[in-house]
């Protein structure tokens, strides 16, 4: 059958197993999407456990279903269920071996990115001053119209004063009100990732900025928040150690 | 096709490791671990691990008897002739896809 719109809708237990013969359909668990496609299974999760779906499941654009079996797609079934399996391998944490390159850095140079936004809106607010009181005050000061001099800002203060550990409060703050006023993704990850970088050896912060991680994943539905959730119970299991 | 037996605490296969069997539990308990999940499963609902050899690929759970316990151990092609598509061939996907959403967060 070809169809385009709803093909479960939140709440309904899936009856019947569809395969997509071509076209795109979108399901949504915990507020994560993934897009199907040609060869896969519409449902396929709450249709072999019968349980209700989440939120609708909708073709995007026109799709053909064909009704299957179980029986006759055994296989098929079994390495789509396989090639989720592969995510978890991907995005697990070997808590015993935890190292640097979990937290997967994006490959951009953030000082770059952020000299060029800086380029870009000459909003230069000059050097930082030499005192660190006056630096954090400076920074402070500014208010949210002024937000990506603030970012560079922040950036000159902690590899200016970088034992400082207002430095870490500074980035996570920072990163919350760029995520906030001005929705972007990157530069909030960057500063929240710097904080990874640059303050290792306070578990506090690392938790808050990676709890601020895991959120912002989620809500971009990229999986990596699984990443960062387990990083934080990791850290926070530290936490309560060190306690 | 045969029946083994393992004793309580004995591995059975270990995630990685390529496999040529698929396990069918006759009695006693197994302990599946996914990642950094647990589940465990007795005889009362028959059903079989140890799927990925199926596809030829290497197990991604480790499993391991928790008591003594009784296994039919059979090839790829004896589970496809005997089970798949038998309510055993059903449980056994289902609770893979269980276990598989359990670990990605989904329930």
């Amino acid at each position: 059958m070809r169809l385009e719109g709803t093909i479960f809708k939140a709440g309904e237990v899936p009856k019947r197993l569809f395969k997509i013969v071509f076209g795109t359909v979108r399901e949504t668990r915990r507020k994560t999407y993934h897009d199907l496609t040609n060869g896969d299974f519409v449902a396929l999760f709450e249709y072999l456990l019968q349980i209700p779906v989440e939120e609708d499941i909708v073709a995007l654009e026109e799709t053909e279903l064909v009704e299957v079996s179980w029986e006759d797609e055994y296989l098929n079934i079994l390495g789509k269920v396989y090639d989720l399996r592969e995510i978890i391998s991907q995005t697990s944490v070997d808590v015993e071996r935890i190292v640097l390159d979990d937290f997967q850095f994006e490959e951009t140079n953030l000082d770059e990115y952020l000299d060029q936004i800086e380029a870009l809106l000459t909003l230069s607010a000059g050097e930082l001053p030499d005192d660190k009181d006056d630096a954090v005050k400076l920074i402070e000061s500014l208010e949210e119209d002024r937000l990506i001099t603030k970012v560079n800002l922040v950036k000159k203060f902690v590899e200016k004063f970088p034992n400082e550990e207002i430095g870490a409060k500074m980035l996570i703050e920072t990163a919350a009100k760029v995520y906030i006023v001005l929705g972007d993704k990157y530069i909030s990850k960057a500063l929240l990732k710097k904080v990874l970088f640059l303050f290792p050896d306070s578990p506090s912060y690392c938790l808050e900025a990676v709890k601020t991680l895991e959120s912002i994943y989620k809500e971009e539905g990229n999986i990596m928040w699984r990443k960062y959730g387990k990083i934080a119970k990791l850290l926070e299991a530290k936490l309560r150690g060190d306690n | 096709m045969e029946t083994i037996e393992v004793s309580a605490g004995e591995e059975i296969f270990k995630a990685g490791e390529v496999g040529k069997y698929i396990y069918v539990i006759k009695s006693g308990k197994v302990k599946i671990s996914v990642g950094l999940y647990d589940f465990f499963i007795t005889a009362q609902e028959p059903v079989a691990f140890g799927l990925e050899v199926l596809l030829d690929k290497p197990y991604t759970e480790t499993c391991r008897a928790v008591e003594e316990t009784k296994l039919i151990k059979c090839e790829k092609q004896e589970f496809l002739d005997m089970y798949a598509k038998t309510e055993v061939g059903k449980n056994s996907l289902v609770e893979f896809m269980r276990r598989t959403a359990r670990a990605l967060g989904w329930i």
